[in-house]
């Protein structure tokens, strides 16, 4: 079958590159950004990007995930919280709570915010020694103290790697008791700065990493427990009760920090990636035009290659990070390196290997 | 009284968590749990609607009989609905 030429699909959601720093120095961080002595030059004035969300409302943009760096070391970034739900597009927040004081936390409730928090570890010695700052997390929990004050719900993001891996029961136990209600775990891979992390054995393989899964509930008395495995290497009653889950990429556009678009964050790193400056270009011609964006739509998942193309969830699941795979390959239809992996050794289920008659050329 | 089998057009797979539905035309994926699942095993051509719903509160230890057969008959009605049954 002949390769389709997709219409455009609405452009549902912008992930938002607040800034390029941090006030952490996370050994495994993907983005790799600097610290805040160098701040001023990573971000821009928020009255020059607010023009572009104001566009991209026409494509169809409803939501707006904040990212970064650390979004609130953005000096506008209340006007920003307070600008978004204005334009009635939804907003979430991936930060790593340090820096939120009473302040912050009104701001995120007045918003109405689904926000994530970062914490790694039962203790500041697992965490802080990932963060990589001493204090990160007793900062942290100050800012989870002030967002309960204002009665807020969260997220806890765990990053998984070898120190916490025994250690998610107590992650669990603290996440609740804090007042989130879900813990994320997110599987640390070599990317960015944890290529280091990959040397030093500090990594789990892909086999500990199921194994860890295996030991865990889903959800435990309400409380939501997610894997942040492609749902292929899921228990299938982690799907029942959570979904399958996709990264929705081909209705998502980046925006870095210097104003650029990519396909997700990776334009700060990958020449390719990076769609211009939505400064000077329109983003509506970037989101139509953009012939990255195009082969993507015509690609994806129907041109998908190796475990993915052969796998039930292919044009759920979308090979699970496009984006991801492209930084380790090069390649936007390549199979997704852990799927590949557990093909590899055995370990992807055959159950989920299928003929799809909607195959790309 | 008819007979069901699931549209052989489509795969289904399950296992004791719940099952999936994939449609290898469309690339969709319905999710089952544990119980849908059940259903689709009994939906094997010999059994009516009636029989697959005393199965089902068999297996399940259903006590509000009534309530369980709605929800079979439920469930059954949506597959029809969207072509997912063949009658044999």
């Amino acid at each position: 079958m002949a390769t389709e030429r997709r219409p455009v699909p609405p452009l549902h959601t912008i992930y938002f590159y607040v800034t390029g720093s941090c006030n952490l120095r996370c050994r495994h961080c993907w983005i790799d950004p600097v610290t805040e002595s160098q701040r001023s030059t990573l971000h821009l004035p928020w009255r020059e990007l607010k023009p572009i969300f104001e566009e991209a409302r026409a494509l169809g943009l409803s939501s707006v995930k904040l990212t970064g760096g650390e979004p609130f070391l953005h000096p506008d970034i209340l006007e920003i919280l307070c600008d978004l739900p204005a334009l009635g597009l939804g907003v979430r927040m991936e930060t790593n709570g340090t820096l939120i004081g009473a302040r912050e936390a009104r701001a995120l409730k007045d918003a109405k915010v689904g926000f994530s928090i970062s914490l790694d570890g039962p203790t500041a010695e697992i965490h802080d020694d990932l963060r990589n700052v001493v204090g990160a997390f007793e900062r942290t929990l100050k800012g989870i103290s002030a967002c309960r004050e204002e009665g807020l719900r969260f997220q806890i993001i765990c990053s998984l790697f070898r120190k916490n891996s025994e250690l998610l029961p107590s992650m669990v136990e603290l996440a609740e008791s804090l007042g989130a209600n879900s813990l994320k775990v997110n599987v640390v891979t070599s990317m960015g700065r944890s290529d280091q992390m990959r040397e030093h054995g500090e990594l789990l393989s892909l086999p500990e990493v199921l194994a860890v899964r295996s030991r865990m509930p889903t959800s435990n008395n309400g409380f939501r427990i997610l894997f942040d495995l492609p749902p292929a290497l899921l228990p299938l009653g982690d799907i029942v009760r959570n979904g399958i889950g996709t990264c929705g990429i081909l209705g998502i556009l980046g925006l870095l920090h210097n104003g650029h678009a990519g396909l997700c964050g990776i334009g700060e790193h990958v020449q390719e990636m990076d769609f211009g400056d939505l400064r000077n270009e329109s983003i509506s011609k970037v989101w139509n035009q953009n012939p990255t964006l195009i082969a993507l739509r015509e690609k994806v998942p129907s041109g998908l290659q190796g475990i993915c193309g052969r796998c039930i969830f292919r044009n759920t699941c979308l090979g699970k990070c496009v984006a991801n795979t492209f930084h380790a390959i090069g390649n936007l239809c390549g199979a997704f390196g852990p799927c590949t992996e557990a093909e590899e050794l055995g370990l992807f289920p055959e159950k989920y290997l299928v003929e799809h008659r909607n195959v790309a050329s | 009284m008819s007979k069901y089998i699931l549209n052989p057009d489509l795969v289904f797979r399950e296992d004791n968590d719940g099952g999936l539905i994939f449609d290898p035309a469309t690339g969709d994926v319905q999710v089952l749990n544990e119980t849908a699942a059940f259903i689709c095993t009994q939906l094997d051509g010999t059994k009516t609607i009636e029989e697959v719903a005393s199965a089902v509160l068999a297996e399940f230890e259903i006590e509000d009989a009534a309530i369980g057969r709605g929800d079979v008959m439920q469930f059954v009605e949506v597959l029809r609905s969207r072509s997912m049954l063949q009658e044999v």
